[in-house]
């Protein structure tokens, strides 16, 4: 019987059974392949007959939670606490927490040194080795929130309050550091599994290095870490990377995957933000400061709302702030085809979906159309949240100026203005004669009636009498540059000066700086309707603003005080979302900075806290750090010094056996994750141990030279170079090559037009909220690490840095080499290999390419000429304008409609060669060592 | 032929009907009965859920039942053509040249909007001749002479109808199903489903001389893993980016390589756990073996002279077009999964908003040749019947003047055909009015057309599923009210 069925699929099979089946998956398919599938079929056939259910099991509903179908053990997979209600005030913290409660978990308890020793660092005491748990680690006698009540819960665990849970009793007693620890020890030990020692100091500095700033450290840094015996050296470097500018760039690029953020509108014309980087300065800003999150938030939803007059100094970042929401990709090309109906209807979807996605961790966009499938999310509360945006408007108009800036500013202006207005005096004055000449000459070819008609001054003229003359009044309107050719050589020369005089001034206007930002209209706020089947032409009825109706009370306070300027709705939606009592907002922040450090999140699904995504494998913690993050006045930092001084951080990330067979995805954290670099950091780093990367933190974004090739093959730019642009910035404005050496945040990211060495290391599209990027491992990006000018310019660079550095022996070098980019010395068997290496490729260099590399060299000098004399060449104004431009702070880009465009000649560099075969031989090395696994990947 | 060696080893998943029939026999009916009361959809998805291999992303995945076609070439008319200059013809357009469009079709509702906003309202015939060719007497207009002699192979579907009469959004649309940016494309799809036969070469790849309006969006790959993006091939000089090596010479490329191997084997020694050392370190001899491949697939050395005259190349104007197309044929021939081939030469393609004739006369000029001899290369070779050939722009133009002698968007009813693997040629479907403005039937939709492109691979759209942030989307959306439109493949 069962021969007939001998061609179906198995897999089909196995995915039932293992949806429904509590047995090991290689149990199952040994069973397949044993018993064929007769058994499986029968398995199959008895549950249903058993359940009878209409409905998937509930396990099998939840079979996808990493926890339950990953780990083998039961007891793990289900650490839930039971879950019963508790008020929610209850998690205010000001109010049920005694003054220990508060402590600042910051302040490390630094206990004798020398009780644990990590394995790789050879007898060096270990960091602040609180061997003992004290009381740092263990909870006081506090209000806690673990103890069972009566009121029902939330099914959808995230919808529920955090409860402060005690921190719970340990073995492995010399582990824990922190209360982070003991939390994550108890889930260790109930799957029996060990957690891993320390990692070794080169290699803690280099993990911090990265997750703190983005870029390895230097070698001094290791040096003077591994050196320092004072116990709280560790602590000492974490402060000191927090309190590094460049933990704002790193932190900073992750926000900005969650926000969609780009430079450039998207769509058919692309068109340029020229504010959009005031944004992403000030996010840089918010982390470098440690602005607290709730205050962060409330910023870019309602910052306009939030300022408290025109004096506030924080005015200028309040509105900068709501560039938020205005991230979102935007068809500029809407009016011209009637639709900004539609165009307004998709900017409120991504607003709704963006805010919801990376303040809530909640995915809206299923409920646009119809009831959520999954969560407790009615259709209606996507709209009554959209509710709270439906009066906005862009607004690219607000000066950000502070009054005293503006004020002398304008008086620069004025200053200027009055001067432009007496030299065009002047110059009309030159021109006057002329044109007097001219005009008299036309008007004799003109008729007599034409003549006696053109004497009657204009306001008596009948309407017919003005119809009639027009063809003539044309022709006797001269414009000035065409005057200006037929005055005779002195005047001209004289006006021509007055002219340029003219230009010089008008650069040296100043722009008041502006802002992109969002507002809304106090009064007459378009209502917002239900939408049938998410379709903006069939509205059903009319909702009115209400957060989320399964967490939140359904009235809300809109503060409609008169006069108000705005309609008050963002910031009241912006209060709910920054709230203490949202169960939502401080936990999926927690998630994602844990995520950032330990490679994964505590909800691996950091955008959906929603039933599709996955259940924290550490509630308790998670609720946990969630709290301390809102006592602690949700401070991001504080939050990563929190995680990164604990146990869990530090252990080393190798594997062991014991624990792979438990938990083999490590989701007990018990070790490290390996953590890939992503594009940006990647790029960064070889510009930073290559010596070039230049210290900058803000400003307008840096556009690099790309080879015309590129340019001339997107649509949008190709208009803008043939001219047909009406005033849209949809050009590419290179900068001088070699501008770009700077941290890749503050490239240009235009959105039709990535970068291609980063974008194929998975840079995300930025056009929905990205909480995690991919990583994907593709041949392009060998090629592009091997290949690419970047690699090529970057590896010569790393190895003219080692032999300027006095390092001429190669072995010297090659352990430079590796204490740069690996921050480690290279063992006996690497130092072999990269010294046969070096050999042979010097002789290789030598022997194949002398007199290439001469021939190559002398064109590259021919190059580099050519390349100089353009660069050299005398200032025109608009050079001058455009340094002028990008060097300053206030910054609205005035670009020329003239047909003097330096941006289109900028081409990239040419490639540099070396200068002789050793040099060659070692660029080959140090581009190999760019293309090192442990380049890419940090332990 | 399609190779079915995989439904001979009963590897692949059969169809779900196939599944319970079979298995109905083997086991009692109270569980049958179970197992259909059970959510039918869900079990067929979960049996067609996908895992990728990060390490692999492009190993070649079953369908979801026997395929009709292997590979795709879209060949994408950017711009927009004219349906009634090329594949629709209205004679009655002729007759009323230069009348006014009758008033109750001016006021029917313009529901998709912008179209009549930059249109007059007087009608214009296109200055161009019609003849019905081949045995099933397809009207084709003689812009088109090449490709009509490929007549009886065409299915035309004339009421395909957009949501958006803009370029950008309807550019997403036709390529990714929605008018916003950043949803994945259809060949991100089809790859991510299907995975590539040639693992040496990128599966999905986009060849232009001016890239689709919108830019990188529409080969992006969206939510889906990286891999799935298409990889822009360069159709002159070196193909892949980066491509050409950095290194002196070959020796010193070879030694580079080997020592780097070297290292990173002994790094990953230690390090067994993260499987992404061992796949990085696969990705450089994939990276060694692509830079051969591709230099031989750009390699046309090997054609012969009749071939590479046939598509027209090294003529004016025919030359860009000729080499994409030429090298999509090579690329399926390879076992590329997709090619998606963009015609325009300039920023504006076929977007005829001014002299339409004119324009329309120099885009057929440049790309109606080319496309007939791929045809017919493709038929030559034995590839014709696994390649699903796609010819059509983002819509149409509307039969209104737009100025004296232009024409506007018409997102309505617009002209697109299919060949090749599948599709059952010679046929039209779906009628327009006497104007060729709205549908006179069923218009189809591009999630429609998606439906169907996935069909004749072999797959069934509901079930081609990414779970991204709680949600199972798919390129027919995630209402799943997509249908492959009749008379194509059947």
């Amino acid at each position: 019987m069962f021969d007939n069925i001998g061609s179906i699929d198995r897999n089909m099979l196995c995915h039932f059974l293992k949806s429904e089946l509590p047995c090991h998956r290689d149990h199952q398919s040994a069973r397949l392949r044993k018993n064929g599938v007769a058994c499986c079929v029968f398995s199959l056939a008895l549950l249903f007959a058993f359940d009878g259910r209409t409905d998937p099991p509930v396990e099998a509903r939840k079979s996808k939670s990493p926890v339950t179908a990953n780990l083998q053990q039961p007891a793990v997979s289900k650490p839930r606490p039971v879950l019963r209600s508790l008020p929610s005030k209850k998690f205010l913290p000001s109010k049920n927490l005694s003054s220990s409660g508060r402590r600042n978990l910051s302040r490390f308890h630094v206990a004798p040194v020398n009780r644990r020793l990590s394995p790789s660092d050879g007898g060096i005491p270990d960091l602040d080795a609180s061997g003992l748990i004290d009381e740092e680690v263990h909870d006081d006698d506090e209000a806690f929130d673990d103890v069972d009540d009566e009121k029902e819960r939330h099914q959808l665990w995230s919808f529920n309050p955090p409860r402060k849970y005690r921190t719970p009793a340990t073995d492995f007693s010399n582990w824990p550091r922190t209360k982070v620890d003991t939390f994550v020890l108890q889930q260790l030990k109930n799957a029996g599994i060990k957690p891993s020692a320390d990692t070794s100091r080169a290699t803690l500095i280099r993990r911090l290095s990265y997750d703190l700033r983005g870029l390895p450290p230097t070698p001094e840094e290791v040096k003077s870490f591994q050196a320092d015996a004072r116990p709280d050296v560790y602590h000492r470097l974490v402060e000191r990377y927090l309190a590094d500018e460049n933990f704002g760039v790193a932190w900073g690029q992750y926000w900005l995957d969650v926000v969609r953020y780009d430079d450039t509108n998207g769509f058919e014309k692309d068109d340029f933000r020229p504010n959009a980087w005031r944004y992403r300065d000030y996010v840089v800003k918010a982390f470098n400061t440690d602005k607290p999150y709730d205050q962060f938030l409330r910023e870019q939803i309602a910052g306009d709302e939030l300022i408290l007059g025109p004096n506030d100094p924080d005015r200028a970042e309040k509105w900068i702030a709501t560039g938020f929401l205005r991230l979102g990709s935007w068809d500029s090309t809407a009016d011209i085809f009637g639709r900004e109906d539609r165009s307004r209807d998709q900017l409120l979807a991504d607003v709704v979906e963006t805010t919801s996605a990376a303040f809530l961790g909640m995915t809206l966009s299923c409920a646009r159309c119809h009831d959520h499938k999954y969560d407790p999310i009615p259709q209606t509360d996507y709209y009554r949240l959209q509710a709270f945006f439906a009066g906005v408007k862009f607004r690219d108009d607000v000066i950000i100026d502070s009054p005293h800036e503006r004020k002398l500013i304008d008086h620069l202006n004025r200053k200027i203005d009055a001067d432009l207005t007496l030299l065009r005096q002047q110059q009309q004055e030159l021109l006057a004669p002329v044109r007097l000449r001219a005009i008299e000459a036309r008007k004799a070819l003109f008729p007599p009636d034409i003549l006696r008609d053109l004497q009657i001054p204009e306001p008596a003229r009948s309407p017919a009498v003005q119809r009639r003359l027009e063809p003539y009044l044309a022709r006797i309107q001269f414009s000035d540059s065409d005057l200006a050719e037929v005055l005779s050589p002195t005047l001209k020369g004289e006006y021509k000066s007055l002219a340029g005089q003219i230009a010089n001034l008008r650069i040296q206007r100043k722009p008041h700086a502006r802002a992109m930002a969002m507002s809304d209209y106090a009064q007459k706020i378009p209502p917002t309707f239900r939408l049938d089947q998410g379709d903006y032409r069939h509205p059903l009825e009319e909702v009115h603003p209400g957060f989320l109706s399964a967490i939140g009370s359904l009235d809300i306070h809109i503060d409609t005080e008169q006069g108000r300027s705005t309609s008050g709705r963002r910031k009241a939606l912006a209060e709910w979302i920054a709230s203490a009592d949202n169960p939502l907002t401080a936990r999926v922040m927690v998630n994602r900075v844990w995520q950032k450090l330990l490679g994964r999140g505590l909800v691996e699904t950091p955008n959906d806290f929603g039933s599709q995504g996955t259940e924290p494998t550490h509630p308790e913690l998670l609720d946990r750090l969630a709290i301390e993050f809102v006592e602690n006045n949700w401070s991001v930092k504080h939050l990563v010094r929190t995680i990164v001084m604990s146990s869990v951080y530090r252990q080393q990330s190798a594997t062991n056996p014991v624990a792979t067979k438990v938990d083999p995805h490590n989701r007990l954290f018990w070790r490290q994750n390996v953590k890939r670099l992503d594009a940006e950091n990647l790029r960064d780093s070889m510009l930073m141990v290559s010596g070039r990367l230049d210290e900058r933190f803000s400003g307008p974004p840096v556009w690099p030279a790309l080879e015309k090739k590129m340019i001339l093959e997107r649509p949008a730019v190709l208009e803008w170079v043939n001219k047909a642009h009406e005033g849209r910035l949809q050009g590419w404005y290179a900068d001088p090559p070699g501008s770009d050496n700077v941290r890749s945040l503050f490239l240009i990211q235009k959105r039709t037009v990535p970068l291609p060495f980063l974008q194929v290391f998975d840079l995300p599209e930025r056009t929905l909220s990205c909480g995690r990027r991919n990583q994907t491992t593709v041949a392009p990006q060998a090629l592009a690490l091997l290949n690419s000018p970047f690699s090529s310019r970057t590896a010569l660079l790393l190895a003219r840095r080692l032999r300027s550095e006095g390092h001429q022996e190669a072995p010297h070098q090659i352990r430079r080499l590796y204490s740069i980019a690996l921050s480690r010395e290279p063992d006996a068997e690497e130092m072999k290999l990269c010294l046969s290496l070096l050999a042979t490729h010097e002789a290789q260099h030598r022997q194949l390419n002398e007199p290439l590399l001469v021939s190559t060299r002398k064109q590259y000098l021919r190059k580099a000429r050519g390349q100089q004399t353009q660069m050299t060449a005398p200032q025109t104004p608009l050079k001058q304008s455009l340094r002028q431009v990008t060097s300053k702070k206030c910054w609205t880009p005035e670009f020329p409609t003239d047909d003097s465009r330096p941006w289109l000649k900028r081409q990239p560099l040419p490639l540099e060669q070396p200068h002789n075969a050793q040099e060659a031989a070692l660029t080959d090395l140090c581009r190999l060592v760019f293309n090192l696994n442990e380049f890419v990947y940090i332990d | 032929m399609i190779h079915q060696s995989t439904t001979q080893s009963g590897q692949r998943p059969d169809s779900r009907r196939e599944f319970l029939r079979k298995t109905g026999t083997g086991f009692g009916t109270v569980a049958l009965a179970s197992l259909m009361g059970r959510d039918r959809q869900a079990i067929a998805a979960e049996s067609r859920k996908i895992e990728i291999d990060p390490l692999r992303p492009m190993q070649v995945r079953a369908p979801h039942f026997p395929p009709k076609a292997r590979n795709v070439i879209f060949l994408f008319m950017s711009g927009g053509p004219s349906q009634i200059q090329t594949f629709d013809y209205k004679p009655e357009l002729h007759r009323l040249d230069g009348t006014e469009l009758p008033e109750d079709i001016q006021r029917r509702n313009d529901t998709i909007g912008g179209v009549f906003k930059l249109c007059t309202n007087r009608l214009m015939a296109p200055q161009v001749d019609w003849q019905p060719h081949g045995q099933s007497r397809l009207w084709i207009s003689d812009l088109l002479s090449h490709t009509a002699k490929h007549a009886d192979d065409l299915c035309v579907i004339k009421t395909m109808q957009g949501e958006s009469a803009n370029h950008g959004p309807a550019c997403y649309l036709m390529n990714t199903g929605a008018i916003v940016q950043g949803r994945p494309s259809l060949g991100s799809w089809v790859t991510y489903g299907l995975g590539s036969e040639n693992q040496n070469l990128p599966g999905f790849v986009v060849l232009f001389k001016v890239g689709a309006l919108g830019g990188a969006s529409n080969w992006g790959q969206g939510f889906l893993p990286t891999a799935f993006q298409g990889t822009r091939l360069a159709h002159r000089g070196d193909l892949v980016r980066f491509l050409k090596s950095a290194s002196a010479s070959p020796a010193i490329q070879r030694s580079t390589l080997s020592t780097l191997q070297q290292l990173n084997r002994r790094h990953a020694q230690t390090r067994t756990h993260v499987n992404d050392l061992e796949g990085r370190i696969a990705s450089y001899e994939l990276a060694y073996r692509l830079q051969s491949e591709a230099m031989n697939i750009g390699d046309l050395s090997g054609e012969t002279r009749s071939t590479l005259a046939s598509y027209g190349i090294d003529e004016d104007p025919t030359d860009e077009f000729a080499r994409m197309c030429l090298l999509s044929r090579r690329m399926v021939e390879k076992g590329v999964r997709f090619v998606q081939v963009y015609s325009a030469y300039d920023k504006s393609g076929w977007d005829g908003h001014f002299r339409c004739d004119d324009n329309h006369r120099a885009n057929a000029l440049q790309t109606d040749k080319p496309v007939a001899a791929l045809l017919a290369d493709l038929k030559q070779r034995g590839l014709f019947d696994e390649t699903l050939v796609i010819w059509g722009g983002e819509f149409g133009r509307t039969p209104m003047s737009q100025g004296k002698t232009g024409r506007n968007h018409n997102p309505y009813a617009f002209s697109l055909w299919m060949a090749g693997g599948g599709v059952k040629g010679g046929r039209s479907l779906g009628m327009t009015d006497d104007f060729g403005l709205y549908p006179e039937t069923r218009p189809y939709s591009i999630r429609d057309l998606h439906a169907t492109i996935l069909a004749a691979l072999g797959m069934e759209a509901d079930d081609l599923i990414f779970n991204h942030n709680g949600r199972p989307e798919r390129l027919t959306g995630v209402e799943a009210t997509a249908e492959v439109i009749p008379g194509v493949l059947d």
